[in-house]
């Protein structure tokens, strides 16, 4: 154990995301899948800024590319998780995996 | 492709980072372009621009790039040190600026909240856009006079007939009637201030209701709606008092009302003031003669529509009244509501002004006091300059560039003026209680957004106006003749200074004049020879049992030692009285409308007042005299034209009298009008008793009095009034004017002495060798101040004439207002100017004399 970095609950969203869209991970298709998977409505300036705070934290990367014609002819600025970033995802899981296994098994009340 | 709204997408460009610039773009396109097929075009322009806006945030927007940007904050750091060590150092300078600009400041914004509040009178109804008062004019010889009754029908016809006219409402304040009664629930009683309004009068004014529905409170005829001061004195806090039956006398009268609402205590910035709301069908129904389109007594207010026109309106309506009978020949027009309070006064049929030009006055005061401070900034600052000529110059050496020298003067002006303005709300706060005293305001010191920002444009402008000269002129130098030492004062430079402190002094003067003016005039009204005597007379109201029992009351009164003599009155002499046409006599031009004054009187009135006969006598109880005879002032015999009028007979309201006595001219009303002419009616019951006091015996006669009083209405207070009061408070604008001015004069003066003092303090520092040589060689200290004031008195005594034409023109134009005025003597501007001379020559003297009699060993010691 012995984790140097956090990361909070949206940079670890993101992150998770950026690792599932693999080649297609940029600012517009993470935002969709959010919704898609989460039901969740996230702007794309908060999306944009934590890819690049995670991108200096070092857990992403990014390059530009795939110039199409819908965009006025722009550029996409794609993210790849680094190596680093697939650690730190891990060890967040495994973390969390155990923390559950200490907890007793979940047992709802019934309503009666 | 051009869809992209394009402001957004530029300021977008502007502050992104140019490395992120590309994708974000592309991303918010894509997205627009999705957001386009679903929402539609408009929907997703506003969902871009949104976006940008949220894209506008640290991590997105650019760095600041260059050597210069880097410098910025740290450059800022510096000044903000220098300005700070600056203060430090020339502690004298920094404490003159800081009393000069703070007490400016603080000037300036007393003077706002006052301003404000005056601004704001009347102002918060609902309906106060479309809130009009028709106002009545009617022609009086070659004269209009505009005057607010109008007649009783008016409102609803105009509610009929105009479709621009959604609401209306009529009022009468019924203290035009006389008395005030008096209100009875059970065992209390209480004096009342009432008004009768139509039924929409609480949809019309936003006098808010706490009991009772606004529509109908009013509609049954026997309705009162009472103030809830008035609820809690008769029926106790949050009680419902509707349906409860309160008792009202008046005049002998006694009439059963049923309570049907509450208003809210009137808030402070209304002009009204009135405890109790009768409805106007009860008033009509007791002066029957007003339902008549030829006598005019409420006030009608209308709302119109949001889209009417006033123009047209005010055209439709001018003649309107006069289709209603042929006789009458006035005419109507529209006033808006607000406006009233501060367009009070009018000229040929048309409002003028009013309080207003006290607002104006005061604000003109405001900024030159905060001018002149400006100015005492300005000036000490580049007399300062060659101190720090050296500190500019090696900057200048070193590659300052001359735009971080100017932002390095403002920085310093802006740094003191937040001081000041801090030092200006202490002030405020400090003086406010005092300047509450000053008759006729309360304002507060509210902490409000109006406020902040107010201060915040004064800082600015402070700041820029002080500190723009400064900080162009002390950066604009040379760097090499600044450190070669070759710059010794451009005369340019001196006459800037010599113009401000011109300006300076004019402004003083022209201040000390207007405070010197004004007081006289005050104190000429206050002195002036009325034509009778108004010291230790007092009035108060015939209320209660008073009403009925009033000549045995006052019979009684006359009983008492201390009293002189009394009488009933109906009127006051302080302007409430009938004003009437109907007046015919012999040789009367029949298209004559002078308007008489009606005063109503009981016998030895004339007597208590003490005014004098011209000719004839006056009402006399033994030989019988009664309404069939009447008594007239000179004027009114002058204007009528009569030769021998003792003993002719004219007609008042078809009715014969015989003029038995003339009154020699007595001051009614204020100063700012003419004597009117007047006639005397004698009557036995009245609303007011009036009596004279003997000299020296005040308050135990007034006890007495009371006493007496009492005896006839035990559960009533003794309400008086002195005379004389009351008579001043019809100046109480004016004093009022007096007094501020007085004070804002005093301000303005001592700051202006400040910076002289500053600048003569300055050359005689600069000249200490000077005049140490000159000591050694024998000069007396007398020629040594002479050398240092010569300069500064000539320009003081410039400024001072320049003042005089402004100040004389600005006085006349105040005391045309007057009809009995002050003539404007030689002495007011000479002894102004004198007085401003002194002072300056006083001030200086402080520093000169100190400087001169220094000895000069201590001066010549080094170098």
């Amino acid at each position: 154990m012995g984790r140097t970095s956090y990361l909070g609950e949206f940079e670890e969203l993101i992150l998770t995301m950026v690792l599932i869209l693999e080649d297609d991970a940029y600012g517009n298709t993470i935002v969709k899948s959010i919704k898609e998977h989460q039901k969740r409505e996230v702007n794309l300036s908060s999306v944009h800024i934590t890819l690049y705070r995670l991108e200096e934290k070092g857990y992403l990367e990014s390059f530009m590319g795939g110039a199409t014609k819908e965009r006025g002819g722009r550029k996409k600025r794609y993210f790849k998780i680094t190596n680093a970033g697939k650690v730190l995802l891990q060890e967040m899981k495994d973390s969390r995996t155990s923390l559950w296994k200490l907890a007793p098994q979940l047992q709802f009340q019934t309503i009666k | 492709m051009n869809r992209l709204p394009s402001i957004p997408q530029r300021f977008f460009k502007w502050y992104c980072n140019p490395r992120l610039q590309e994708s974000i773009l592309g991303d918010l396109e894509e997205q627009f372009d999705e957001d386009q097929n679903e929402l539609g075009l408009k929907k997703a322009q506003i969902k871009f621009t949104w976006n940008v806006i949220r894209f506008c945030r640290p991590g997105i927007i650019r760095k600041p790039k260059g050597s210069k940007t880097l410098n910025f904050y740290g450059m800022l750091k510096h000044q903000i040190k220098l300005t700070i060590r600056g203060f430090k150092r020339f502690k004298t300078s920094f404490a003159i600026n800081l009393i000069g600009l703070s007490s400016g400041l603080a000037c300036a914004l007393l003077i706002y909240l006052w301003v404000m509040d005056e601004w704001n009178k009347d102002k918060f109804h609902e309906n106060t856009d479309h809130l009009y008062q028709v106002m009545h004019n009617i022609n009086i010889i070659n004269k209009t006079e505009t005057i607010q009754p109008t007649p009783a029908l008016l409102g609803q016809a105009l509610l009929e007939e105009f479709p621009a006219v959604e609401k209306m409402a009529s009022v009468v304040p019924a203290a035009w009637y006389g008395s005030d009664g008096i209100i009875e629930y059970g065992e209390k009683q209480l004096k009342t201030l009432e008004q009768y309004a139509s039924a929409d009068y609480f949809d019309v004014f936003s006098f808010p209701l706490i009991v009772g529905d606004k529509a109908s409170v009013l509609q049954a005829k026997e309705s009162v709606v009472i103030s809830e001061e008035f609820r809690e004195k008769l029926f106790g806090k949050d009680v419902d008092p509707r349906g409860s039956d309160i008792t009202w006398y008046n005049g002998g009268e006694k009439t059963t009302f049923t309570v049907t609402g509450v208003f809210a205590s009137l808030p402070s910035n209304t002009s009204e003031r009135f405890d109790l709301v009768f409805t106007l069908e009860t008033f009509l129904d007791k002066y029957p003669h007003i339902r008549d389109w030829r006598n005019s007594d409420p006030s009608t207010f209308v709302v119109l529509s949001e889209n009417a026109s006033v123009a047209d309106l005010n055209e439709q309506i001018k003649t309107y009244t006069q289709a209603k009978h042929e006789s009458i020949t006035s005419t109507l027009f529209l006033q808006k509501y607000s406006d009233r309070y501060l367009y009070g006064k009018y000229e040929n049929g048309l409002p003028v002004a009013g309080r207003v030009q006290y607002v104006r006055l005061f604000s003109i005061i405001a900024s030159l006091v905060l001018f002149i401070a400006c100015i005492n900034f300005m000036n000490l600052s580049t007399a300062r300059a060659s101190r720090r000529l050296k500190e500019i110059g090696v900057k200048k050496a070193m590659g300052v560039h001359r735009s971080s020298l100017i932002s390095q003067f403002f920085i310093e002006t802006f740094l003191l003026s937040l001081i000041s303005t801090v030092v200006a709300f202490v002030l405020v706060l400090l003086l406010i209680t005092p300047f509450n005293d000053l008759p006729g305001k309360t304002i507060s010191l509210v902490l409000d957004s109006q406020l902040l920002s107010f201060s915040a444009i004064i800082v600015l402008i402070t700041t820029l106006v002080a500190g723009s000269y400064p900080a162009l002129y002390l950066s604009k130098f040379e760097p090499i003749s600044i450190l070669k030492d070759k710059l010794t004062g451009t005369t340019g430079d001196l006459w800037a200074r010599k113009g401000l402190v011109i300006l300076q002094y004019c402004a003083s003067a022209v201040l000390i004049t207007s405070v010197w003016v004004v007081s006289s005039q005050v104190n000429f009204i206050q002195n002036k020879n009325l034509g009778f005597d108004k010291e230790r007379v007092i009035y108060f109201n015939a209320d209660g049992n008073l009403g009925e029992k009033s000549q045995i009351f006052i019979n009684d009164l006359k009983k008492i030692s201390g009293i002189v003599n009394a009488a009933g009155f109906s009127h006051d002499l302080l302007g409430g009285m009938g004003k009437t046409t109907g007046l015919n006599w012999e040789g009367k031009d029949p298209d004559d409308r002078i308007r008489f004054g009606n005063l109503e009187v009981g016998f030895d009135l004339i007597e208590t007042f003490g005014m004098e006969l011209a000719a004839g006598r006056t009402f006399s109880k033994e030989l019988g005299d009664n309404n069939s005879k009447i008594i007239l002032n000179e004027k009114a015999i002058e204007m009528m034209g009569l030769e021998s009028p003792i003993g002719e007979t004219i007609e008042l309201w078809g009715r014969s009298r015989q003029i038995i006595g003339v009154v020699k001219n007595f001051h009614f009303e204020s100063l700012h009008s003419e004597i009117m002419p007047c006639f005397f009616q004698v009557y036995n019951d009245h609303s007011t008793v009036v009596a004279r006091i003997a000299k020296g015996s005040e308050l135990e006669t007034i006890e007495k009095v009371e006493k007496l009083y009492k005896k006839y209405n035990p559960a009533l207070t003794f309400n008086f009034m002195f005379f004389d009061q009351e008579y001043d408070a019809l100046y109480k604008s004016e004093q009022q004017v007096a007094s501020l001015s007085t004070y804002f004069s005093v301000i303005a003066i001592i700051i202006s002495c400040l910076g002289l003092f500053g600048l003569v303090a300055f050359t005689a520092e600069r000249k200490q060798k000077e005049i140490g040589i000159r000591k050694v060689l024998g000069a007396s200290v007398f020629r040594l101040v002479l050398l240092l004031t010569n300069d500064f008195t000539k320009t003081v005594i410039i400024a001072i004439l320049i003042s005089l034409p402004i100040s004389y023109w600005l006085m006349k134009e105040w005391l045309e207002s007057f009809v009995y005025r002050i003539e404007l003597n030689f002495w007011f501007f000479a002894g102004s100017g004198l007085i401003a001379l002194f002072i300056a020559l006083a001030t200086m003297s402080l520093q000169t004399i100190k400087a001169a009699t220094l000895n000069p060993v201590d001066s010549l010691k080094d170098e």
